[in-house]
């Protein structure tokens, strides 16, 4: 409950949010700003260039303004580059385009009129930009110049000659389902590329731009109208049949919006080819086959995108958004010296398996003593269907000639040679092999999406883990199952409870099979101290309350409960039992999210002790691992906490005492039977790990916050060296340790006890060690017995140490001694043989 | 019985004020806020005959409002980021509050209460800010909150949780500088 001091903080903080409220609404001219919004929308919001995202990106309003001012010098190309793009106001919109009939007389420069009159209906152009509210936003998908992202290396599938070009004018590449369409100006024809890099040309008696391929043997251009210059052409050219070379149907487009257009301004609309860079998604021209007849889209319609982009380089932001789809919000951090290449930028575009592609560069521009930047480092952002996205970087020399729903064609000309290479091609070689022994590291550490909260002392927030690795939290506050991602830096769901749990001391237990979560939890009854378990499931009908509980089960005693197959095993701490869980331990059996029973197939463990073993043995199915136990695990009461990784090991939570906690990383590259006490981490103090994941990181509490870490931050590993053991002089060393602990210094340096384990990491079945230190004398005591050895019973060592002014202890000398199995010779330690 | 047909103007005459309010509470800079505003009403000017037939057209400018002002709070945040990088100097964050050389510190100066409330939600992230004005504010409940923002109420909960204790810890810090 709120104290009285939070009760008047929170009236100053109502008190001054309703003041800034008031003194907000009073300020604002509300008939002047209506009068403003009604000019604006009488001018298509397109007389004022507004510093909000405006709904037209501003590259936009500078390319027609470009275009306007190229226009007028009636052919010189004037070049605007504009600094202040306030100062630029827009020029008409690009008029909606309607397909036209093919000329029945072509212009002198066409093939004799055979084309046959397109009926497709003209298609009103549909604008999806800056219409209708935002929709979701992913988080940020940021490119840095400062750290580039990892760089792809094309390999090219085709290779053309390179026809010779003296006005510099670009080879143009439209991807299609079964090939890649390629025209060079001045070439005099186009090639069709298979994909096997087999090139069949076709003769064109005019070049092409801005191309477009299918569906179907058909590929759209743009060609310049000898006879109005006010408009452009948009042809349909078959590459195949009778007809193939020839004009089979077009359309007129104003050619003051289509100057100087990006590469990939058009691509693939539902019902024909649309305008992805000026007005946007409007569909220019119908569909058409190779004959010239109307034809309809194959399959799935290809996603409509729009861009909008704030800021201006080296650092701005783009919003890429798919009309009923997901919202990308790239930020693109360019280097300092880079420009606004506004000519150069390319729209989005579909590519394979759903995802999109946009371009951009982020290095410095190259062409400094230019209008026009053209910045080095091009850079691709690959973003996926559920919103998320990379970057990749493409080497100085390639670029994006087109992308469309059948893939994304890279480019390379040098040397003579036109190379054609896939963007898939080139990701699939980046992509290191997925070893399953082998994942690659996760390096995820950061906040959680939750935070800690408690109900007075406790109960507190807690944590658990599901069987596909996500993390649920139980908030005794909110009563709420909160289940996030599984970095849990994201909330993927929050199911409020059905009863409150708080006051019943609840905590989370585990979480087993179909997403049902245990809880433990006071019993109603006021008088007794026994918990409850419950079952919760997190999805379903019955999602947030209990279907099933087990009254007494939870918290009893010193017992742990311990996930198996078919449910959770009771295991005591103190029994006879050297294997835990043993089949004779009382399991409460796996719910589904109905309350019916149902059993788990992940992997379960099970520990032996003593002459039993000394392992952690993971089971996966039919197949089991051990992994022997290192010292600081080999004396456990009940059972330790046990989590598998994604690598095929194991993370485990045991301790020694307040100040020795430790997290054993039970790793499949173990050598067989030996333990690596380099995985074996000794937390630093004050370090409370309250979930082990999956992944191999730790969820520590932080104050009010939970935080993830690699064991690497929270706590220090073993020592990787060994002690050497002499007869005669009976002395032991350890060669490096000194060494290690000045380079390292670590913690379990700071204590004798802890230094023992670190001289003794490991001992074997049925085996017991001690350790004694007396500060009087600095002298350490180790004990190792219970050898299964019919000559020596235990060894002894004595291990002078000095503790430093880092204060850590160190090494300084050692002797030894054996104590023989009855019979065998000594009973107490001396430095002589055993018989 | 005939309903009176409500024209945009009466939807702007009742929105708009309580949207630029809105827009200023959380940034703290009312010309962002009217840009924001007005960017809000025009879109709903161009939708007007689909929206006039929504039971409550006032929440859906609410929530177009909330996108762009949590849109520009990213972006103005990524190009702060970016300017430290480059060592660019900023003159002005989103809040329009003067910044020192390092881009970090906020300097202000006693404004009235649209600053004061701006810098008390500042250490709050966009997301929270709306939240915490919509709550403070405008008396917003949980669930309506929830309803505007598409999150559930208990993500809503969650995180008033933590604004609530960020805004007092922030009240008692004041209180003890006097």
């Amino acid at each position: 409950m709120a104290d009285r001091n939070e009760t008047a903080q929170d009236e100053t903080i109502r008190d001054l949010a309703r003041a800034a409220m008031a003194e907000s609404e009073d300020a604002v001219d509300v008939e002047g700003d209506l009068e403003m919004i009604r000019r604006r929308a009488a001018a298509g919001d397109g007389g004022v260039v507004v510093a909000i995202p405006p709904s037209r990106p501003r590259w936009v309003v500078w390319a027609s303004a470009a275009a306007v001012v190229a226009l007028v010098a009636g052919g010189l190309v004037v070049a605007l580059r504009p600094r202040d793009p306030d100062t630029v106001r827009t020029a008409a919109p690009p008029t909606p385009a309607t397909t036209q009939p093919a000329q029945t007389t072509p212009p002198e420069t066409d093939p004799p009129a055979t084309t046959t009159p397109a009926t497709t209906e003209p298609t009103p152009a549909t604008t999806v930009g800056g219409v209708g509210p935002s929709p979701a936003v992913g988080p940020p998908i940021v490119v840095d110049y400062a750290s580039p992202p990892p760089l792809i290396e094309p390999v090219p599938f085709a290779r053309l000659p390179l026809t010779p070009n003296p006005d510099g004018n670009g080879v143009q590449v439209a991807v299609r389902r079964d090939d890649v369409v390629v025209v060079q100006p001045g070439s005099g024809d186009l090639s069709v590329v298979d994909w096997a890099g087999a090139a069949r040309r076709v003769d064109l008696v005019e070049g092409l731009r801005s191309i477009v391929a299918g569906p179907d043997d058909v590929v759209y251009g743009l060609r310049s109208n000898l006879d109005d210059y006010n408009v452009f052409r948009l042809v349909a050219v078959a590459t195949d049949g009778d007809l193939s070379g020839e004009v089979v149907a077009e359309a007129e487009v104003p050619s003051v919006a289509y100057t100087e257009l990006p590469v990939g301004a058009l691509g693939h609309g539902p019902d024909g080819v649309v305008d992805r860079a000026r007005n946007v998604n409007a569909t220019l021209i119908g569909y058409v086959d190779e004959n010239g007849d109307p034809l309809a889209w194959w399959g799935a319609d290809p996603p409509l995108l729009v861009a909008e982009r704030s800021g201006l380089a080296p650092f701005y932001v783009t919003q890429v958004s798919q009309l009923g789809g997901p919202t990308w919000d790239l930020q693109v951090i360019a280097d300092p010296a880079a420009g606004d290449p506004y000519i150069r930028w390319s729209p989005p575009a579909p590519t394979t398996g759903g995802r999109v592609v946009w371009t951009t560069a982020i290095g410095p521009d190259t062409t400094p003593e230019s209008d026009f930047a053209v910045n080095s480092m091009p850079v691709i952002a690959l973003l996926e269907p559920d919103g998320s996205g990379t970057w990749v970087r493409l080497p100085e020399e390639w670029s994006v000639a087109s992308s469309d729903v059948w893939g994304t064609v890279l480019l390379r000309t040098s040397d003579g040679v036109v190379e054609l290479a896939m963007l898939d091609d080139a990701l699939a070689q980046a992509a290191p092999p997925v070893d399953p022994a082998d994942p690659p590291e996760a390096t995820v550490e950061g906040e959680l999406a939750i935070g800690v909260q408690c109900v007075d002392e406790l109960p507190c927030t807690g944590l658990a883990n599901t069987t596909d690795g996500r993390i649920v939290a139980y908030d005794p506050v909110d009563e709420t199952l909160t289940v996030l991602g599984p970095t849990g830096m994201s909330i993927e769901a929050v199911v409020a409870l059905g009863e409150p749990l708080a006051d019943r001391q609840g905590y989370i237990e585990t979480v087993g099979p179909d997403d049902v979560v245990y809880v433990g939890a006071l019993t109603t009854d006021p008088g007794d101290q026994v918990f409850d378990l419950l079952a919760i499931p997190l999805t379903g009908p019955n999602a947030g309350s209990v279907i099933a509980t087990w009254s007494g089960a939870a918290g009893v005693g010193d017992s742990n409960l311990v996930p198996t197959a078919e449910g959770l095993a009771v295991v005591e701490c103190c029994g006879p039992d050297f294997e835990r869980p043993t089949p004779d331990d009382d399991v409460i059996g796996w719910v589904d999210g109905n309350g019916d029973q149902t059993t788990f197939d992940g992997v379960v463990f099970q520990i032996t002790l003593r002459d039993n073993g000394n392992d952690l043995i993971r089971t996966d199915g039919g197949a089991s691992r051990r992994f022997p136990l290192p010292n600081v695990a080999s004396g456990q009461r009940g059972m330790p906490f046990v989590v598998a990784t994604d690598d095929g090991g194991a993370l485990l939570r045991t301790s020694l005492g307040p100040d020795q906690q430790y997290i054993v990383r039970f790793h499949t590259d173990w050598e067989e039977y030996r333990v690596d006490n380099t995985d074996v981490f000794q937390l630093d103090p004050g370090v409370g790990v309250v979930l082990l994941q999956p992944t191999g990181e730790v969820v520590v509490r932080d104050g009010d916050r939970f935080v993830r870490r690699t064991l690497e931050s929270v706590g220090t590993p073993g020592w990787p060296g060994s002690t050497e053991s002499q007869i005669d002089p009976w002395i032991v060393t350890a060669p490096g340790l000194n060494d290690y602990i000045d380079e390292n210094q670590p913690v379990w340096a700071a204590d004798p006890i802890s230094l023992a384990y670190q001289l003794r990491p490991q001992i074997f079945p049925n085996e017991f060690f001690t350790a004694e230190y007396d500060a009087a004398t600095g002298v350490l005591t180790m004990t190792n017995g219970g050898f299964l050895d019919d000559s020596v019973y235990a060894v002894e060592w004595q291990i002078q140490v000095e503790q430093g002014s880092d204060g850590l202890f160190r090494f300084v000398s050692g002797s030894w001694g054996q104590q023989c199995q009855p019979n065998r010779g000594q009973q107490d330690f001396r430095p002589e043989l055993c018989i | 019985m005939l309903v009176a047909e409500r024209t945009f103007d009466d939807y702007f005459r009742d929105c708009y004020p309580g949207l630029v309010a809105f827009g200023a509470s959380m940034s703290g800079d009312r010309e962002v806020a009217r840009e924001l505003a007005q960017e809000t009403m025009l879109r709903a000017h161009r939708r007007w005959d689909e929206l006039q037939e929504y039971d409550h057209p006032a929440a859906w400018s609410r929530r177009v409002m909330s996108n762009l002002l949590i849109d520009r709070f990213r972006s103005n945040r990524a190009e702060r980021s970016a300017h430290d990088r480059v060592d660019v100097p900023l003159v002005a964050d989103i809040d329009g509050v003067a910044m020192r050389g390092d881009g970090d510190t906020p300097v202000r100066s006693a404004g009235g209460a649209v600053e004061r409330w701006a810098e008390l939600i500042s250490p709050l992230t966009a997301r929270q800010r709306v939240i915490a004005t919509m709550y403070y504010a405008e008396d917003e409940s949980v669930a309506a909150i929830a309803a505007a923002l598409d999150m559930s109420t208990g993500a809503v909960k969650s995180a008033l949780f933590k604004i609530r204790r960020r805004l007092r810890r922030s009240i008692g810090e004041e209180a003890t500088d006097g």
